[in-house]
């Protein structure tokens, strides 16, 4: 019975990573490190967080980056270290850098070990070793994995709906450019990478935290970057069409939405569970469950800390796709006459309560959430704000909202990416028919791949 | 052995002991005595329909996590009808007599009438009036049910990650609860183990042909597995795939389904483990609620298992992607072979650290990384399997010559206890972890009960583990890790 989650998928997709170690004026150490007691806690553990930012126009070192900073040793633990190390006290590194300006380095290990490991971690941030032979191995890696992208239907999908969505972060999936990099382009492009602010949370009191933290400098507050749309999608529907092997459809219709800090955060919240998070949603059930059009069926707000978008997504056979389409259509045309009624509303609201709850079974996770979202100007007691406006919120006033939300699927400014063998172009235009003003707006896009695995349009 | 020792292990690098200076013991010596403490906490229970229960009683916030796990995987599942287990797993979602329904009496003659139609339908023989009556049968029944009551009433009482699953070994119920939901919740589930409704039967044989569609026919590691198991487990019930096959699905009747359902979800078959704040007066309801399942006994499964491939086999194929797997058979706990097998797949092909794993990802070059799993069950000999996803411009055929290389020179390198010692520890920091999640310690749990009866094997699968020595990990990686214990599936493109 399982349901696939597509949510933040595109951004964890093309999460990638880096780092500075830049001198500057001022160091904030204090009151960043924060200290939790977890009960449920058997290996100590800590992770440092924050923003940082990094030149737009080389997107595709993100994912090189952290593909990296999985061997390399530093300038004071060199690779065997790194591995011995980890091998002797069980530990566990990650380093990642995400392309909306934040980053989580986390490590855990066994007690005996952990102040070792930890300083590992540092170390391998402030000043790591980018070893030609390893920047070698892992180009390929990075290409690879870029090639089996083409297996992955979703991925492919939210890429394509991001590219168009977000086109000032656009992925720039190209394995030429990977591959065209050389030591001296990755050690410039880590120089030049900037950490804005740096947090720890960790479940033990730790000097080489501590350290660790006036190691990791960090300067200035990482500005919230707007873009414009892609050209091709003003005031109209893009359809694109990514022709790849699969005999099924992958069809996701995304509009442009706001991010994590935005202001309209708890709106995009509630309005994102209320539609399709729960099995007894109304697109899923009347997708999935009274017609059986398909096993995948999704849909909400999915966001980071800079962009965000609204979307639907269903995997079907390409038969069914003006069918799976008029559903959506009617969905978005009018929200609250499809099952949204003043009922499901109060019934949300009293989940949305009752959920709250879970954030007390794991400490240091909260803690982590809590104070990265803090990082971006989100208030640390964000949920229980959150709470407070599911509580006041007005049935009526959120249904206008909805509507108006989801409006913006037909009325302007949407793709529509459907991957797959069989060309959708006339089921989707037969679909979507009735539902604009002017046949005229339906922009259509075949994309394929060229020789570096570049989704061409 | 349970999956946690699945994903392997180490490698003994060059040289530097610069950080081994203490033993390993010492090393992980407190988060062992951690994991020995919380798995010592578990309270076990019996009922006399032979129902298992274990509780861990954590009380720092007021919410649960259970499983409920049902002996009823597709190993379990009757020729021509693979795929029944997964596909009952879902049709438990669609409610009871009480759930999902305004008025049963109403509405369950037109179910058999519809049911009886659909069958005719799914063999091109229903005629226009039949259509009709379909249709207005169908209407009928739109009006008496309720869609979805049985999720809707979960995540009302405040339910995260509510959702199911089958294996080739198990099914498995599981969510995350407040505690005020504890007597609610629990009866939900107990009514579905009672009782299923097959409600919206052909619509739902639909999603899951749809399903088996993104997991196998579109998914090109989908099909290679599928191909895998069937070269693997010849004769043998693990060799058909979870989903089952569209042949059977569409040959699947609801009385199919409720005779599946009678035969298996009966007391001894079914465990449960809860996590979290439970109380005493929690537990006791639990209790009551399900003494009410039958204490029918389990049936044994008519086969003699085989510990070793007789021979090695290798296929090659086109599959949609350039991979390669490569599995070896092995024994399964409570059999020492398998801990020793788990330590000895850690240290060769662990992810990060593995023998294998250095030399042809880092060395050769030939592969972008290496995983591995124990495939498909635990309940029967099993197999170790390897996945190698190759590079675009590496051939397939040198990259399982230099795989047989590798694994021939890392079993070699197993004699040397210091190696074993630091995998040691790297499986006790991994079993904390797995100790530290709420769904994957309740998951554990359950499986410890269906499979040996009590939770106390995993802290007895762990010392087994510990005591091991070098050599009896060397002569069992020597007797598994080989090409006549394999078979080797290739994909081309």
């Amino acid at each position: 019975m399982r349901r696939e989650f597509l949510t933040f998928a595109v951004f964890i997709l093309l999460s990638g990573c880096s780092w500075l170690t830049r001198p500057s004026s001022r160091v904030e150490v204090e009151n960043t490190y924060r200290v939790v007691e977890d009960p449920t806690v058997i290996l100590p553990k800590v992770a440092y967080f924050g923003s940082f930012s990094f030149p737009r126009d080389r997107r595709f070192m993100i994912p090189l980056i952290n593909q990296l900073f999985q061997d390399i040793g530093s300038k004071k633990y060199s690779k065997i270290d790194r591995e011995e190390i980890l091998k002797n006290f069980g530990g566990r590194i990650s380093v990642n850098f995400s392309d909306d300006g934040s980053f989580v380095f986390t490590a855990d290990s066994t007690a005996a070990g952990f102040e070792t490991v930890n300083d590992l971690l540092v170390s391998l941030v402030v000043s790591p070793d980018f070893d030609e032979e390893v920047i070698s191995m892992k180009k390929g890696v990075v290409c690879e994995n870029l090639r089996r992208l083409r297996d992955k239907p979703f991925q492919l999908a939210f890429v394509t709906v991001r590219d168009f969505l977000a086109p000032e972060i656009r992925p720039q999936l190209d394995c030429g450019l990977v591959m065209a990099q050389t030591k001296d382009t990755v050690n410039d492009f880590y120089r030049n990478l900037t950490l804005r602010t740096v947090k720890a949370v960790a479940t033990v009191r730790s000097k080489s935290i501590s350290s660790g933290l006036n190691s990791l400098k960090a300067k200035g507050i990482l500005a919230e970057t707007q873009a414009a749309y892609r050209p091709e999608l003003a005031n109209r529907i893009t359809l694109v069409w990514v022709k790849a092997p699969f005999s099924n459809h992958t069809t996701v219709w995304a509009v442009r939405s706001d991010s994590l800090r935005s202001n309209k955060r708890y709106k995009l919240r509630f309005a994102s569970r209320v539609i399709g998070e729960d099995f007894d949603s109304p697109i899923f059930k009347s997708i999935r469950t009274e017609q059986g059009l398909a096993y995948v069926v999704d849909g909400g707000w999915s966001a980071d800390f800079q962009r965000g978008f609204f979307y639907f997504a269903v995997q079907h056979q390409p038969d069914q796709l003006q069918k799976v389409l008029a559903n959506l259509i009617s969905f978005v045309k009018e929200p609250t006459s499809s099952q949204i009624d003043d009922k499901t509303v109060q019934r949300n609201k009293i989940r949305e309560k009752r959920r709250i709850i879970f954030e007390k079974e794991s400490v240091f996770q909260s803690a982590v959430y809590d104070s990265l979202r803090a990082v971006f100007g989100v208030p640390p007691n964000d949920d229980q704000k959150y709470l407070r406006y599911v509580d006041q919120l007005d049935t009526e006033e959120f249904k206008l909202d909805l509507q108006n939300l989801v409006s913006q699927f037909t009325e302007k400014n949407s793709v529509i990416v459907v991957v797959g063998e069989t060309d959708p172009i006339e089921a989707v235009q037969a679909a979507l028919k009735d539902a604009v003003k002017d046949p005229q707006e339906v922009s259509v896009i075949k994309a394929s791949f060229d020789e570096n695995f570049k989704l061409l349009y | 052995m349970v999956k946690l020792f699945a994903n392997t292990t180490v490698l003994l690098l060059c040289m530097t002991f610069l950080f081994a200076d203490q033993s390993s013991e010492l090393n992980y010596h407190q988060e062992l005595e951690k994991i020995r403490g919380l798995v010592g906490r578990i309270e076990e229970r019996k009922l006399e329909n032979g129902i298992k229960l274990a509780i861990l009683r954590l009380e720092h916030a007021p919410t649960f996590t259970y499983v409920v796990g049902v002996r009823a995987g597709s190993v379990d599942e009757p020729k021509n009808q693979k795929g029944i287990a997964h596909f009952l797993e879902h049709l438990a979602f669609k409610g009871t007599k009480t759930i999902g329904t305004k008025d049963f009496s109403r509405e369950e003659p037109l179910l058999k009438r519809l049911w009886e139609l659909e069958k005719k339908l799914v063999q091109n023989k229903l005629s226009k009036t039949e259509r009709d009556e379909m249709k207005n049968i169908r209407a009928q029944l739109r009006d008496l049910w309720i869609t979805e009551e049985l999720q809707a009433r979960l995540a009302d009482l405040g339910g995260l990650d509510i959702n199911a699953s089958t294996s080739a070994d198990f099914t498995k119920y599981y969510g995350r609860y407040p505690s005020e939901s504890f007597n609610e919740v629990m009866s939900i589930e107990l009514s579905r183990l009672l009782e299923v409704v097959p409600r919206q039967f052909h619509e739902e044989r639909q999603v899951i042909l749809q399903e088996r569609s993104m997991r196998v026919e579109n998914d090109p590691v989908g099909r290679m597995y599928e191909r895998f198991i069937e070269l693997a487990f010849p004769g043998e019930p693990y060799r058909y795939p979870v989903i089952g096959y569209a042949k059977d699905l569409l040959r699947l009747t609801p009385y199919d389904l409720l005779r599946f359902h009678q035969d298996h979800y009966v007391g001894d078959n079914v465990a449960v483990s809860l996590v979290g704040s439970v109380t005493k007066e929690d537990e006791e309801h639990l209790k009551t609620l399900f003494a009410r399942i039958p204490a029918n006994d389990r049936k044994t499964l008519d086969f003699t298992p085989k510990k070793r491939f007789s021979r090695g086999i290798q296929v090659s194929g086109e599959f949609g992607t350039k991979a390669i797997m490569v599995g070896f058979k092995k024994d399964v706990f409570p059999s020492l072979e398998d801990v020793c097998a788990s330590l000895a797949s850690r240290a060769l092909f662990d992810s990060k650290f593995g023998l294998v794993t250095k030399k042809i990802v880092e060395e050769d070059r030939l592969v972008s990384g290496v995983s591995s799993a124990e495939v498909p069950g635990v309940r029967f000999p099993n197999v170790i399997l390897i996945y190698l996803p190759t590079l675009i411009d590496a051939d397939t055929n040198s990259v399982v010559k230099s795989f047989w290389k590798h694994v021939a020179d890392g079993i070699f390198m197993l004699k040397d206890e210091g190696l074993i010692d630091r995998v040691k520890g790297m499986i006790v920091a991994d079993v904390a972890r797995v100790l530290e999640n709420r769904m994957s310690l309740a998951d554990w749990m359950v499986e410890s009960l269906l499979l040996y009866g009590s939770t106390r094997q995993m802290i007895d699968m762990v010392e087994k583990l510990l005591a091991l020595e070098a050599r009896e990990v060397f002569g069992c990686a020597e007797d598994i890790f080989r090409k006549e214990n394999s078979v080797v599936l290739i994909s081309n493109k």
